[in-house]
């Protein structure tokens, strides 16, 4: 399964929804959406259809949301899976990103 | 023969002197309750060579989009013996232990046993400089996620998510087991 990363504008700013696997290979897809995000200065991302993320993944993740604080962008996370969920805990993503970032 | 600085072995496992190898390899399984097995490659291969263990996959791990297509053939075949939590987890551990495989070795070997519908073993291999053991350790059981060292994120999740992790790291390459208990069979 791919990865893709499809863009809906609404009232409230631009969400990116996060479809498939994100791994070593699938990385540089997102990589490459992080400096075509418009003027959207609220950005959600929705990982509902996000079916799988490795640790390789994560750091391709935070890479992302690191661009959009850099942008001066704000963000939030929502529709964590519960088994993308454990391995958030696990590595203490929630807290070096911060958990007020995420909506869980 | 490794340099210790600030407490640190330095070099890859093949450098390291056999006696802070030995303080490594106790520690790794005091702190691990003994999951992790810092092992030779003749154990490596007892473990694979089990009478009654079948192999039901075997492919090479050559480029990173190689990754899905393991990471699919092992669920069809977990899939009919293990319940999808489960499956979830040991998908995630192969995914670690294959890109481990190409970040540090370019290339190497996936392969999957099961044992009368009990027990499940992957195994990956490859013909690497082998894994530093200091920074192995260090990543295991250090809090946090270190974008530096994805090495050690993915060991921790594979270390979490196994019942058994068995190691061998040296001229060779690195070898790695796990090893998975099944409860229920589907």
């Amino acid at each position: 399964m791919s990865f893709k990363v499809s863009r809906i504008v609404n009232e409230q700013g631009l969400e990116l929804e996060f479809q498939g696997e994100l791994d070593m290979y699938s990385i540089k897809t997102l990589d490459s959406c992080k400096n075509d995000l418009g003027n959207s200065t609220n950005i959600v991302i929705n990982l509902e259809k996000l079916e799988f993320i490795d640790s390789t993944g994560i750091k391709g993740l935070l890479t992302f949301l690191e661009s959009l604080t850099q942008q001066n962008k704000s963000f939030k996370v929502k529709n964590i899976k519960p088994e993308i969920n454990e391995v958030f805990e696990l590595l203490d993503i929630y807290e070096l990103i911060g958990r007020d970032m995420f909506e869980l | 023969m490794s340099t210790v600085k600030n407490g640190q072995a330095d070099g890859c496992a093949s450098e390291i002197s056999a006696e802070v190898l030995s303080e490594i390899v106790k520690r790794l399984q005091e702190k691990s309750g003994n999951r992790v097995v810092l092992c030779g490659m003749d154990d490596i291969k007892k473990i694979i060579c089990t009478e009654g263990m079948d192999k039901v996959m075997d492919m090479p791990i050559n480029k990173a989009s190689d990754l899905a297509e393991i990471r699919k053939r092992a669920r069809e075949v977990l899939e009919k013996v293990v319940e999808q939590g489960k499956i979830n987890k040991i998908v995630l551990c192969i995914s670690e232990l294959s890109t481990n495989v190409l970040m540090h070795a370019k290339k190497g070997i996936f392969e999957m046993y099961i044992g009368q519908g009990k027990k499940i073993i992957i195994y990956a291999s490859d013909k690497g400089k082998g894994i530093n053991p200091y920074i192995l350790e260090k990543a295991l059981f250090e809090k946090g996620f270190s974008t530096q060292n994805s090495l050690g994120c993915g060991m921790k999740i594979v270390v979490n998510y196994s019942d058994k992790v068995y190691i061998y790291t040296g001229e060779a390459g690195t070898f790695i087991v796990l090893e998975y208990f099944v409860e229920q069979c589907a």
